[in-house]
């Protein structure tokens, strides 16, 4: 049976299918540049207060905390989503995965270091420790999302 | 993996470059897939149509607002049908390669097929073509 197409035209349209996934997951994993660095200094924010042992500042904080981390998350992902929902299967468990490790090891190293800290009886061991893992979080979430990227693009 | 089929109502240049868009979504606006695949409001309302007609899209409006909004999805037929037209797509570009490289192994059985190199693909001219089709 002959081909009903060209393999020239064949080969440029399966090109083009490859670019219109592409269009979909650089919308949905471009963030912009301050996206990181806002949840590292809320990171530290918190922990400098923390380090004051002032409970009810501590609560104020962690309420700030939350609302600027979801609220930094919202408007960065809330117009991507609504504009394009994309195919959850295209991140599927290793995305998954990916994201839930990083969140793991970005918290669990903070908290680890800032206890050690304290231990060796640091000052600001809070302070500290989250300082290391906003530094974790501005420099990793972008490779983050690259991994993410290549995971949606079938490349990992 | 799904069964070959070329279909004509997604072959249509500007139809695939929809399709495989809202392939990659669950859903899309209909502004995202206008700027993606750079149409205006009418042609893509158009090919919309088209495929809504064909069973291959769901349109939905709604309004946020006073503003209306509309979004499409593909349908499952139509993600069954942009399967078997990929499969389709896929299989002739492998027919045209193991062709390539068959014709490789016969001009020069003592080299190891190698399409990606360039040298050897000019001392070969059907390499072109049937790469290119003709």
């Amino acid at each position: 049976m002959d081909a009903p197409i060209e393999p020239r035209a064949a080969s440029a349209a399966l090109e083009d299918v490859s670019l219109r996934r592409r269009q979909v997951v650089d919308a949905a994993t471009t963030f912009p540049g301050w996206y990181w660095p806002i949840i590292g200094l809320a990171m530290v924010g918190l922990a400098a207060v923390v380090d004051t042992r002032n409970s009810v500042a501590i609560g104020v904080a962690a309420v700030g905390f939350v609302v600027a981390v979801l609220g930094d998350t919202a408007f960065v992902v809330a117009p991507r989503y609504r504009r394009a929902q994309w195919n959850q299967e295209l991140l599927g468990a290793r995305g998954a995965f990916a994201i839930v490790a990083f969140v793991w090891v970005v918290v669990g190293g903070s908290l680890a270091l800032a206890f050690a800290l304290q231990a060796a009886g640091v000052s600001h061991p809070a302070t500290i420790g989250c300082a290391v893992g906003a530094i974790a979080v501005i420099f990793g979430g972008p490779r983050l999302m690259r991994r993410l990227r290549s995971i949606m693009l079938g490349e990992a | 993996m799904a069964t070959p089929h070329f279909d004509d109502v997604i072959h249509a240049p500007t139809r695939l470059a929809i399709v495989a868009l809202l392939a990659a979504t669950d859903w899309a606006e209909f502004a995202f897939i206008r700027d993606s695949v750079r149409l205006s409001d009418s042609a893509l309302s158009k090919q919309l149509a088209i495929l809504e007609i064909a069973g291959y899209v769901n349109i939905r409006k709604s309004f946020v607002g006073k503003r209306p909004r509309t979004s499409a999805r593909l349908s499952r037929v139509g993600r069954s049908a942009f399967e078997r037209h990929l499969a389709t797509l896929q299989e002739i570009v492998a027919s045209a390669r193991s062709a390539v490289e068959r014709m490789e192994a016969e001009v020069a059985p003592g080299l190891k097929p190698s399409i990606s190199s360039g040298r050897y693909r000019r001392r070969v001219p059907a390499y072109q073509a049937i790469a290119e089709g003709r």
